[in-house]
């Protein structure tokens, strides 16, 4: 048991020294939404915890619940691009199937979430 | 001495409970409020917002809102990573457990110094027994009364019905 928990660790040591390196170069992944209007800014870690909320007072107006599904709708949004930005950043050292396993899919080009996608803004 | 193929099935079953810690660990979900409940967070496993309640009253907080949503989540968060460990454990056992979080480098919330250990038997009993304070006295008259009618009844004597005496 010993044995294996230690040889366990020895591949995410190595696997996390490669990956931290190339942290090191892109800082902190995170993923970032905001409304339309930019009245609301939601930042996820990867795997979606919210790391900042920044609700402008123009946008308490729509009263709580408009603010709260807007907020669970952005911080959706912005955890699948964290979830992107890992699966790029962890691809070449991890396996894929893996990286699924922890919630870390590329957005296809296409879809409205992605960062690039410049369609119906 | 177990024998090889009894080794052999028992690494089997590890194998197999393991596979299901990552299904164990994204099932887990915490759910956090604050004191004044006008905000409530669901979170999963991982973290991700699963549900988010605000009181309609929340909007005065005005810009001070977003940072405490941000809390709550984090402390949904922290509930969520304790449910997780704790479907593990009854999966796997207490050691294994306690591995897997030195792997992962998340302790159980639980095992902080300054986590809140809960309250005593004796504390719950000494609670109750004051919440119940004004009640205790009345739910046991009608028990002794049942036993009253029981003891009346065990000592009548139908000859003091007649009329005779």
């Amino acid at each position: 048991m010993d044995l294996a928990s230690s040889r366990i660790a020895e591949q995410a040591d190595r696997a996390g020294a490669e990956a931290e390196a190339r942290f090191s170069r892109s800082g902190p992944v995170v993923g970032k939404a905001s409304s339309p209007d930019s009245t609301i800014e939601v930042q996820v870690a990867p795997g979606g915890l919210l790391t900042g909320l920044t609700i402008h007072r123009s946008a308490l107006r729509h009263g709580s619940s408009v603010i709260a599904d807007q907020i669970l709708e952005l911080a959706q949004r912005a955890t699948r691009r964290a979830g992107d930005k890992m699966y790029h950043a962890l691809a070449p050292v991890v396996d894929a199937s893996q990286l699924e396993v922890l919630g870390y899919e590329p957005i296809p080009d296409d879809d409205p979430d992605a960062d690039s996608y410049s369609y119906g803004r | 001495m177990p024998t090889t193929r009894e080794l052999i099935s028992q690494a089997r079953a590890r194998e197999e409970a393991m596979a299901c810690v990552d299904e164990l660990l994204a099932s887990a979900s915490g759910t956090a409020h604050d004191l004044d409940g006008q905000v409530e967070a669901t979170v999963d496993g991982r973290g991700k917002l699963l549900r988010l309640w605000l009181a309609p009253s929340a909007v005065n907080l005005g810009e001070s809102l977003g940072p405490l949503v941000v809390e709550i989540a984090q402390a949904a968060m922290r509930e969520a990573t304790q449910d997780g460990y704790n479907k593990v454990a009854l999966l796997l056992g207490e050691d294994m457990t306690y591995m897997i979080e030195q792997m992962t480098g998340m302790p159980a919330p639980a095992r902080a110094e300054d986590d809140d250990p809960g309250m005593t038997v004796e504390e719950f009993q000494r609670l109750r027994a004051e919440r119940l304070g004004s009640a205790a006295p009345e739910s046991p008259e009608p028990v002794t009364s049942v036993e009253d009618d029981d003891a009346y009844w065990e000592s009548f004597d139908p000859a003091s019905l007649r009329s005779d005496r």
